[in-house]
């Protein structure tokens, strides 16, 4: 239904500007043409799978609405996918091609675990299973996230979508691919680091109305003083909490309010604070979100249930489905309450940390460093940084050299995941459990200035 | 304007305080100056480009220019080159 979709909208939006990345601007006749003539080297097998692996791009958006349209199904892949990870995609998955910003390569699958009938498209999280797991979506579930999306944030065809998250992520791929398109506004994509320089020039020149990125985008405006943003009415932040401060911050020099929203990869857009000069919190569930959660004081694992929820894992069966309520909810993995029906954080259930927007899998990082050598032990959090920041930490025992074991981390693991501090002891610390001693760990890396 | 070796030094300064994890400047030149050899992050490459920007007034584009941000000596040419320019 996706491909049938696009092309409706692509013919119906015709002249109006639809992308952009700087450098090329194509509007919805012009897209709907590249789309059409595209030369995909598409293998002759029925329902090709298809990694794309790259950056931002009007070509990206091209390729994508391609292999929709071309029977595909596209596997979105985030390009900061480390070598290990993207081989055990390619091999868990069958995929049959890979699309990276340049080359492409061609499989012969050794496995091709079963499609559910209804999948159009699949992309991944940071698995707990210690690869990253596939999550295969309906078509029905991408078009009603962006439905929900437009919806409960009002956007609409005078919009000019500024973002800067790639559009493997689910920030980007629900907020800003088909719900730009479904009312007709503007996607600018905004490519590679997000410098405070680059992203103030980049909103002045496309006149964007709405801006979507990660906290250390706003953290650099911040640090910059950036006061003039031209047009921008709306700021999404997302996929980590943006620090109080930051988020002050940012509306005293810029006058733009800053909206929190939370999601979840299996479940799409969750929530979205309408009022977030007001709001306690991330905002109150979107349209066709059923959301539980503690009361304040007594916060309880969060469980939502959506219109946009991913069928199942592709490479580890059973798994998403166990962690369904009875009644259809999934539990999130986080701890929360809602305070006036806007859902307030308060921390993790499970061992995922989340570093900068990025969802880590402590577990999978401590048993690469193990393999590292000099390392006996290892365990991995979550610790602020010299600049109060989340960051990765770890601590090893043994006798490693720390910045050989970051070296080896740095083969073997995607650029986020290697930690950023590490502190060797001669023994891990443990409480009477055998559970490590985390607040004894986590003292490890408090700094004395 | 700043003498080339009073550049360097105020760049590898902003490199260490930039720095998400542990980085002293001993480390930097056991690396022999290179960035990916001391698994400079991306967040700290944000930090380091604003702290750049803010306190020598200069823009840099991390991608267009993506390969002289990964020693210093080719991050001192490259801020230096801007610096020229900008006056």
């Amino acid at each position: 239904m996706l491909s049938a979709l696009f092309d409706e909208l692509l013919r119906r939006h015709g002249d109006r500007v639809a992308v952009s990345d700087g450098e090329t601007t194509l509007t919805y006749r012009e897209l709907a043409d590249a789309v059409r003539s595209a030369r995909l080297p598409i293998p002759a097998v029925e329902r090709p799978r298809v990694g794309l692996c790259a950056g931002n791009s009007t070509a990206y958006v091209v390729r994508y609405l391609a292999l929709l349209h071309a029977g595909c199904v596209p596997f979105l892949i985030d390009r900061a996918t480390g070598p290990q990870d993207l081989d055990a995609i390619v091999a868990d998955c069958g995929l049959d091609l890979l699309l990276h910003e340049e080359n492409v390569t061609t499989f012969t699958p050794h496995q091709r675990p079963d499609l559910h009938a209804d999948t159009e498209v699949c992309r991944f999280t940071s698995g707990s299973t210690g690869r990253p797991s596939c999550i295969e979506f309906s078509g029905h579930a991408v078009h009603r996230a962006a439905v929900n999306w437009v919806d409960g944030t009002k956007l609409t065809g005078d919009d000019r979508i500024a973002c800067f998250a790639t559009l493997a992520n689910g920030l980007a791929f629900n907020t800003s691919l088909l719900a730009a398109f479904l009312v007709g506004a503007q996607l600018h994509l905004g490519r590679g680091l997000p410098t405070a320089g680059r992203v103030a020039r980049m909103l002045d020149g496309c006149g964007a109305t709405r801006l979507v990125g990660f906290p250390a985008l706003y953290e650099s405006l911040v640090r910059r003083g950036q006061r003039s943003l031209g047009a921008l009415r709306l700021a999404i932040s997302s996929a980590a909490p943006l620090s109080p401060e930051v988020k002050a911050a940012f509306t005293e020099l810029t006058g733009v309010p800053v909206h929190n929203y939370y999601g979840a990869a299996e479940a799409g857009p969750l929530t979205f604070a309408t009022e977030p000069l007001t709001d306690p919190g991330l905002g109150r569930p979107l349209p066709g979100v059923s959301l539980r959660a503690g009361t304040p004081g007594e916060p309880a694992p969060i469980e939502v249930r959506s219109e946009s929820m991913g069928t199942r894992y592709l490479n580890a069966p059973g798994l998403l489905e166990s962690r369904l309520t009875d009644d259809g909810h999934y539990r999130t993995g986080d701890l929360g309450y809602l305070d006036g029906g806007s859902l307030v954080l308060t921390g993790r259930t499970s061992h995922m940390v989340n570093v900068g927007g990025r969802k880590v899998d402590a577990v999978e990082v401590a048993s690469v460093l193990r393999d590292a050598p000099g390392v006996e032990d290892a365990v991995v959090l979550e610790v602020a940084d010299r600049h109060g920041a989340p960051a990765l930490g770890a601590v090893l025992a043994g006798s490693p050299d720390a910045t050989e074991v970051r070296r080896y981390a740095a083969t073997r693991l995607a650029p986020h995941q290697v930690p950023a501090l590490v502190r060797t002891v001669p023994l891990i610390p443990r409480g009477s459990t055998g559970k490590p001693a985390t607040a004894q760990l986590r003292r490890m890396f408090e700094t004395t200035s | 304007m700043s003498q080339p070796d009073d550049l360097r030094a105020r760049i590898v300064r902003i490199v260490v305080e930039s720095a998400e994890g542990d980085l002293s400047e001993q480390d930097l030149v056991a690396a022999g100056g290179s960035l990916p050899g001391v698994s400079y992050s991306s967040l700290s490459l944000i930090r380091m480009i604003d702290a750049v920007e803010n306190q020598l007034g200069v823009y840099l584009d991390p991608d267009s220019d993506s390969a002289r941000f990964e020693t210093i000596d080719s991050l001192v040419e490259l801020v230096s080159e801007n610096l020229c320019v900008s006056q």
